[in-house]
């Protein structure tokens, strides 16, 4: 019982279980540390037995190793051989030409006869200099007296070239001069230049242009100096600009493209005359005309692409049954401001829509519609040339202070109906224009689809237009 | 004749470059009521019918007719399968019909026509007085490379007579007429202007190079002096020599 609580012999005479404890067995208190309040009672317990002979063995590691200490030493071991000394010693600085004695720590092993090991970042410019010989002869300036330029000189030698502080050291109350950095520049290139021609140096001259260099400081000073509104303002007209270049190509494009068409529209209408010559022989002529301008825009026209035949119907080629109406369908791929255009001539001009499917009558009929759709496009590179023109004429009256006509018979946008162009007299159109004045370029709030009235048509109602069914019930 | 492949698809036999045309019509007449019929509102008796513009049978080669009327009408799909192909029915509104026409040959395929039902015009007087509305259309079937039996069909020319203007009312030859005179003063007058408009874009074009040309000329020699002051966005200006 006593063992198992721990009590040792039984008491002697006069022992109390207080008395047991010897004075001697007491811990010293400086060894006792009490635990931090925050801190775990586990990690205490690791770091108060650091260090301790008995904590070498229990700070064993889940894998028992030879080479490795864990965590057994409190101190770090860095590096595997003694530490060498370090000397705080006065040293000598190439670099320096006044003398002046420094100290600093030095390991003990470092040779003396090293050079300071920061003087080689002592670069210093080669700043020529001159004989008074040199100086009349060569690079004498009225503006620049002798003294002057010594002193610049001199600065540029103390100050490695440093234009700003050279500007500012510069003594211009003893010269009585007022010159500006990009003066003190000019005249120290100048000189270099000078001398090295003069001593037959093979280098290449140094070249500063003074004047590029003041403009181009002022412009900055302006440009770091611009207010608010002056930044917006620059902001807008970029916009504006970029707007107007964008339409511009748009509008080049246009006139080009079309003027392709144009071209092979010419040819193709060419090519019933006598065999192959003339066909290639007036599309030659038009490259060479257009070569010879040799403006941008002719460059774009060397290669005619096929040509505007208006509308490709579609042609029945298999066999098999087909209804001649069938063949006056308008294809998928006619648009639908070509296709309002098409209904607009048609019915303006009195013709039926959907007329009886006569061979003769159904090719006629095609044929006009496809000259609808070339006339249109003629229109439409009309109408960009137009503006193509005016925009030239304003840009001659800025520019150039010229002006020119535009002769009616380039002008089609914007015509009112019945206000013909008259057919006579310089620059007239040759035609009534009666048609091309029904084409609607840019017809705006088109309706998609067209409900249809019944007396509008005295024939079937064609599955042209996939017009909206009438009600029936 | 035709014939099955292995692969199931059978092939047919066809009359190299041969295209056959026959004129046919189709339309319908109209008579009004003498007063608009209480129970479903209709107002017109009508016939729609296909026939051949010549005097032909047309059975020799189509053997049935679908017309598909208006969703409204009960039973839509009407079909005529001998000649006359034509039916007759009663109603108030126009519409568009679908005739669709198959063949004796079921190797050529069915052709569909649009026609638009018309009740109101044109009106032709009858000899008995009264009025009639009477809308046709003349239109042509086209047989490209036709089977063997179509062509022996199409080529019959057995009692075949040519168009005789006095069974029809609509006067189709003047209509023709006048339908080609129409077009040829449209096209004649559309060509002048082609002509017109292309002379004209030429002459632009020509303009607008000689115009540019010089502008550029002038704008890439030496600038004015009043561009120093402005505040400028291009950080390079143009050196003075």
């Amino acid at each position: 019982m006593r063992d198992i609580m721990g009590l040792s012999q039984a008491p002697k005479e006069g022992e109390t279980p207080l008395s047991k404890t010897s004075k001697k067995s007491f811990i010293k208190k400086g060894e006792t540390f009490k635990r931090p309040q925050g801190m775990h009672r586990e990690l205490f317990n690791l770091l108060v037995n650091q260090g301790k002979e008995m904590s070498k063995s229990m700070e064993q590691s889940i894998v028992p190793s030879d080479t490795k200490t864990g965590y057994r030493n409190v101190k770090a071991q860095i590096g595997f051989r003694r530490s060498r000394k370090w000397q705080y010693k006065p040293f000598l600085n190439e670099a320096r030409n006044d003398g002046l004695q420094l100290k600093h720590w030095e390991r003990e092993d470092r040779k003396p006869t090293e050079p300071y090991p920061f003087a080689r970042f002592n670069k210093v410019l080669p700043i020529p200099k001159f004989s008074d010989a040199e100086y009349e002869r060569f690079i004498r300036d009225p503006k620049w007296s002798k003294s002057e330029t010594e002193h610049l000189f001199d600065l540029c030698e103390r100050f490695d070239l440093r234009w700003p502080v050279i500007m500012d050291r510069f003594d211009f109350k003893t010269f009585k001069s007022t010159k500006t950095m990009e003066d003190l520049k000019e005249r120290y290139y100048d000189v270099v230049n000078e001398l090295n021609a003069a001593r037959g140096n093979n280098v290449e001259p140094l070249s500063y242009d003074v004047e590029h260099e003041k403009r181009r400081k002022e412009q900055l000073c302006k440009l770091w100096n611009r207010t608010k509104e002056q930044i917006k303002e620059e902001e807008d007209l970029k916009l504006a600009m970029k707007k107007i270049e964008t339409k511009r190509r748009e509008r080049e494009k246009k006139v080009s493209d079309l003027k392709r068409i144009l071209q092979a529209a010419d040819r193709a209408s060419n090519s019933p005359s006598p065999g192959g010559l003339s066909p290639g022989g007036s599309s030659h002529k038009r490259r060479g005309m257009f070569k010879k301008t040799g403006a941008p825009g002719a460059a774009q026209l060397m290669t005619p692409t096929e040509a505007s035949h208006g509308i490709r119907f579609h042609e029945f080629r298999s066999s098999g049954p087909h209804l001649r109406s069938q063949e006056i369908r308008l294809p998928s791929n006619v648009g639908q401001k070509k296709m309002k255009n098409i209904d607009i001539v048609v019915e303006r001009l009195k013709l039926d829509v959907f007329p009886h499917a006569h061979e003769e009558i159904v090719k006629s009929y095609n044929e006009f519609r496809s000259d609808v759709v070339v006339l249109l496009e003629l229109k439409t590179a009309l109408q960009a040339a137009e503006s193509e023109l005016e925009v030239l004429r304003n840009r001659m009256q800025n520019e150039l202070g010229r002006t020119f006509d535009i002769e009616p018979r380039f002008q089609v946008k914007d015509n009112e109906i019945g206000d013909r162009p008259k057919t006579r007299g310089k620059g007239a159109p040759t035609s009534r224009r009666r048609i091309t004045q029904m084409l609607e370029i840019i017809p705006g709030g088109l309706p998609t689809t067209r409900k249809r009235k019944a007396t509008e048509r005295a024939s079937p109602a064609p599955e042209l237009k996939r017009s909206s069914r009438s009600t029936h019930s | 004749m035709s014939e099955a492949t292995p692969t199931g698809v059978t092939t047919v036999e066809r009359i190299r470059n041969q295209k056959i045309v026959k004129r046919i019509i189709y339309g319908n007449t109209a008579i009004r009521f003498d007063r608009k019929r209480e129970a479903d509102g209709h107002t017109h008796e009508w016939t729609l019918y296909l026939r051949s513009y010549d005097q032909e049978d047309l059975s020799k080669f189509i053997r049935k007719v679908q017309f598909k009327l208006h969703d409204s009408y009960p039973n839509p799909l009407r079909w005529a399968e001998q000649p006359p192909f034509e039916i007759s029915e009663t109603g108030w509104g126009e519409f568009e019909v679908q005739i669709k026409i198959y063949f004796v040959d079921v190797n050529e395929k069915p052709l569909t026509a649009y026609y638009y039902l018309r009740l109101f015009q044109p009106v032709f007087q009858l000899a008995n007085g009264k009025e009639m509305v009477v809308a046709e259309y003349y239109d042509e079937i086209i047989f490209q490379e036709p089977t063997l039996i179509m062509y022996q069909v199409l080529t019959d020319q057995k009692d075949f007579k040519k168009h005789d203007p006095r069974r029809f009312y609509t006067d189709f030859e003047q209509i023709r007429l006048r339908t080609i005179e129409n077009l040829n003063n449209a096209r004649d007058e559309i060509g002048t202007e082609i002509t017109d408009l292309r002379a004209s874009l030429r002459d632009a074009y020509e303009l607008i190079q000689k115009y540019s040309k010089e502008l550029d000329e002038d704008s890439s020699g030496v600038t004015n002096g009043g561009n120093e002051d402005s505040n400028q966005s291009r950080l390079s200006t143009p050196r003075k020599s």
